[in-house]
């Protein structure tokens, strides 16, 4: 627990870094999307940790729906570095109905307690996905 | 719990947390030295295909370990 607060707060101080200045839009936007791709391993850790646990906080079918919308979502970053946002807020609204991602008919693919578990991480991917421009 | 206790506690708590804080003041000043050289673009782009890379093979490697379970098969007869 302890670690992965630290680990949270030092995402949350690095994620905050300006751009370097000299870099090109390009550049720019990798540095920033960078960003996005290791929040987004947070989340994803975060639910791995507690599918590992006895007994699992999170059954290994939603761990895997994570791990899918986690990949499909870097997947996304690394092929349109500039133009992410929309796609991958789109995707963890479909996969936690968070009413900070998204609006709209939203079906649950994981449960209530396992949604409440991940709520922090998807709080602080949903922070830097807005701060980063 | 008397003064005495209460003052060796909050030393006890200072002493552990100290050195942790040394180290995030440490690694932040580092991290905004002005003398550092910024990134160039080369640098930036690499990194960013380095974490995407390493990411989607962590993404392979939970999936291969952890395969789909195929659906029960349907009683015979």
């Amino acid at each position: 627990m302890r670690r992965t607060l630290c680990v949270v707060l030092l995402l949350a101080l690095t994620a905050c870094a300006p751009v370097p200045a000299p870099l090109s839009p390009e550049a720019q936007a990798a540095f920033h999307a960078t960003r996005v791709v290791k929040v987004l391993d947070v989340v994803r850790d975060a639910a791995i940790a507690a599918n590992e646990t006895l007994p699992p906080v999170i059954s290994t079918a939603s761990t895997r729906e994570v791990v899918l919308w986690h990949k499909t979502a870097v997947q996304t970053i690394q092929a349109v570095p500039n133009g992410w946002r929309d796609t991958v807020r789109a995707g963890l609204y479909r996969l936690t109905c968070d009413v900070r991602a998204g609006t709209g008919p939203c079906e649950p693919r994981l449960s209530p307690t396992e949604v409440q578990r991940l709520t922090p991480y998807v709080g602080l991917a949903l922070v830097i996905m807005d701060e980063v421009k | 719990m008397g003064n005495a206790e209460s003052a060796a506690a909050i030393a006890t708590a200072v002493a552990t947390v100290l050195p942790s804080v040394v180290a995030l003041v440490k690694a932040l000043a580092a991290k905004t030295n002005p003398t550092d050289p910024p990134p160039t673009d080369a640098q930036v782009l690499a990194a960013f295909a380095a974490t995407c890379t390493q990411s989607l093979a962590a993404d392979d490697a939970w999936l291969a370990a952890h395969p789909a379970t195929p659906p029960p098969a349907p009683p015979a007869g």
